[in-house]
């Protein structure tokens, strides 16, 4: 798919920013987030974690509270992403006063990704849009078809896919399409992944032994069951991890999209400021026409000093992760870890506090 | 208590047919890239009712450019008389709902478990006992324990489901065949991590999934990190961790309601011939 030329932008998508905190929330919307999405602990049940810890979430309603007051006043909307990806009897009673706890902050949507949830937030009876979670996975028209048919009234498509399949989706549904763009890009179908990232020493372990932040990423030693002369070393394997999209706006503006969800609750909230501000630009720039600008400004992103989420914010953009082609929605086939940093990166990443 | 013998291929189908089965489960569980073509499909439905068993066929989750395919599959195997079909993906869920011949069954990907991770800890921080126990509860079931979430499926014509080999679930198992819900257990093989960009593919260099020489008929690979110390394999695309069924849990199950075993052939269950399939249905059967 060629990116389209300026005379056929179509419309502009939203930015949807994450945030766990009320100052992130503040500076999302300073930044140009035109939604913000966060979760609140659910008091009775906080110690039932999965894959994101209280670092995830906004520790209260009353911050909610503040945070829906801040948006809406500043011309933004909240979603509340409703934590969990199952539900028990256990969990019923304290899922729906949390639900109604929320809503009663004055959020804007809801995103569900169970059944079960779906069941107790309809029989609520609120008047609250519903967001199909990436949980749901959602990666062909027949299945947003379904969802829309269950009463939701956007979804978030699965990471798994292309530009095409994408367009095609959009193209099939009356129903608003999200993606997301930018972070933690899942090496795994996020639904399908049991590679909890809950703190534990051997996992820790494993981590700082090879300097990697996420299970997905960890290098293993291979052995072929059917061969035992065959080892591969130090590989990591399952690591299709993704990152950016600033490069890939216009074609991602062409297939209709109507959202563009950056990764990121448990980030800090200079990340989620920055990287709010960075797409807004870009965006502001591709919908006044200005593509020239747009893409003289990615060389200067590029080549800059970024931001990444671990192990320091030292890096260039293009040393690690356009060099190895991080971009979300590339090909699906391709191994960026077969493609090895360069001495000066890899360098930097194992001895962060070599400032070179 | 019956066990059903799940495969890709028909090399292996065939072997499989000559067991003593009385199920063949046919199709891709995990990958939309190793969806049979209509004429092996056929092939594999005919010759299993040839063979007087009963036929299934699985189907994984899938992206928009293989709905024309799995419609196509659907309909021929509504012509055909009917089957039951195990489905992975919303949208084959959804359109499964045109074909009145065919018994929707949901797949492992549509059953929410937990337990499924390989880690052993299952709380982030150390709490107390009683936390521990009340997780422990919440930890151990599937998204079918609750009920709305069953009666949602049951209400689009789901029959039946198939679970893991997960021992800590199967007192959950009960309630769900005391609502009528049949319920297959999974041997051997337990998938903690499934992704579209297939792992194995892309080790190996494939350069393109749609034309993948399928290195998964063959291969599996052990996946060892020491200080994570957990043991993982790699088959296709997706991760496992192994499990190693033993007849006393088999009866045990057969007193909770539980109707069928599933054996999977692959390198990983190293069973892919009629001897290794009696060999592993033998030490499994009273």
């Amino acid at each position: 798919m060629s990116p389209p030329d300026s005379t056929e932008i179509k419309s502009i998508p939203n930015i949807m920013a994450p945030i766990n905190s009320y100052e992130g929330g503040v500076k999302v919307v300073d930044a140009g987030a035109d939604e913000v999405y966060c979760a609140v602990q659910i008091p009775d049940i906080k110690d039932f974690v999965l894959y994101r810890g209280p670092s995830s979430q906004l520790p209260s309603y009353e911050d909610l509270g503040r945070v829906v007051k801040y948006a809406h006043d500043n011309g933004a909307k909240v979603d509340l992403v409703i934590n969990h990806p199952y539900m028990v009897t256990e969990t019923e009673k304290h899922i729906r006063n949390h639900v109604r706890s929320c809503v009663d902050q004055g959020v804007d949507a809801l995103i569900v990704g169970d059944f079960g949830i779906l069941h107790n937030v309809k029989k609520l009876n609120l008047e609250v849009p519903l967001i199909a979670s990436t949980y749901l996975v959602s990666m062909n028209s027949e299945a947003v078809k379904f969802l829309e048919e269950q009463g939701y009234s956007r979804a978030v498509l699965e990471r798994h896919l292309t530009f095409d399949e994408i367009k095609r989706i959009v193209g099939s549904t009356n129903m608003d399409i999200e993606i997301l763009v930018h972070g933690g890009g899942c090496s795994n179908i996020n639904a399908s992944c049991y590679l909890y990232h809950h703190q534990f020493a051997e996992l820790i372990n494993a981590q700082r032994a090879s300097n990697t932040s996420t299970p997905c990423a960890l290098p293993f030693r291979l052995k072929n069951l059917n061969d035992p002369q065959d080892i591969s070393e130090n590989v990591p394997v399952m690591d299709a991890f993704e990152y950016c999209s600033v490069c890939n706006l216009l074609e991602i503006i062409d297939t209709g999209v109507t959202g563009l969800k950056i990764e990121g609750r448990t980030g800090s909230i200079w990340y989620q400021e920055a990287t709010t501000r960075v797409y807004r630009e870009l965006l502001d720039l591709i919908a006044s026409g200005s593509i020239d600008e747009y893409r003289d400004q990615l060389e200067e992103l590029k080549n800059g000093i970024y931001f990444l989420p671990v192990p320091s914010d030292f890096y260039k953009l293009k040393d690690i992760w356009c060099y190895q082609n991080r971009c979300y929605y590339s090909p699906i086939a391709q191994a960026p870890y077969k493609k090895p940093l360069t001495w000066q990166t890899w360098t930097k990443q194992h001895f962060s506090w070599v400032n070179m | 208590m019956n066990i059903a013998i799940q495969t890709g291929n028909l090399p292996l189908l065939k072997e499989a047919l000559a067991s003593e089965s009385q199920r063949m489960r046919f199709g891709s569980e995990f990958c939309m890239y190793a969806l049979p073509s209509t004429s092996a499909l056929e092939t594999a439905y005919t010759s299993t009712r040839d063979a007087g068993k009963e036929f299934t066929y699985v189907t994984p989750r899938l992206a928009d450019g293989y709905m024309d395919k799995i419609r196509e599959h659907l309909g021929l195997l509504g012509d055909l008389g009917g089957s039951t079909v195990v489905v992975n993906d919303l949208g084959t869920l959804s359109m499964l709902r045109e074909f009145p011949s065919l018994t929707p069954y949901l797949g492992r990907q549509l059953v929410y478990t937990p337990s499924r991770c390989p880690w052993e800890e299952i709380t982030e921080h150390p709490v107390s006992y009683f936390t521990k126990r009340k997780i422990k509860k919440i930890f151990y079931q599937t998204s079918l324990n609750y009920e709305p979430t069953l009666e949602f499926f049951k209400g689009v014509g789901v029959v039946g489901a198939d679970v893991d080999w997960i021992p800590e679930i199967f007192n959950n198992l009960k309630p769900l065949t005391q609502r009528d819900l049949q319920v297959s257990v999974h041997l051997y093989s337990v998938p903690v991590a499934i992704t579209r960009k297939c792992h194995m593919a892309r080790f190996l260099g494939e350069k393109s999934l749609d034309q993948c020489s399928r290195p998964c008929y063959t291969k599996a690979y052990s996946m060892e990190n020491e200080e994570l110390g957990v043991d993982m394999y790699l088959h296709g695309n997706t991760v496992f961790k192994l499990v190693d069924p033993d007849r006393r849990t088999v009866n045990q199950l057969a007193r909770r309601g539980v109707g069928e075993l599933v054996l999977t052939m692959s390198p990983l269950s190293r069973v892919s011939s009629k001897a290794e399939l009696e060999g592993a249905l033998k030490s499994l059967q009273a």
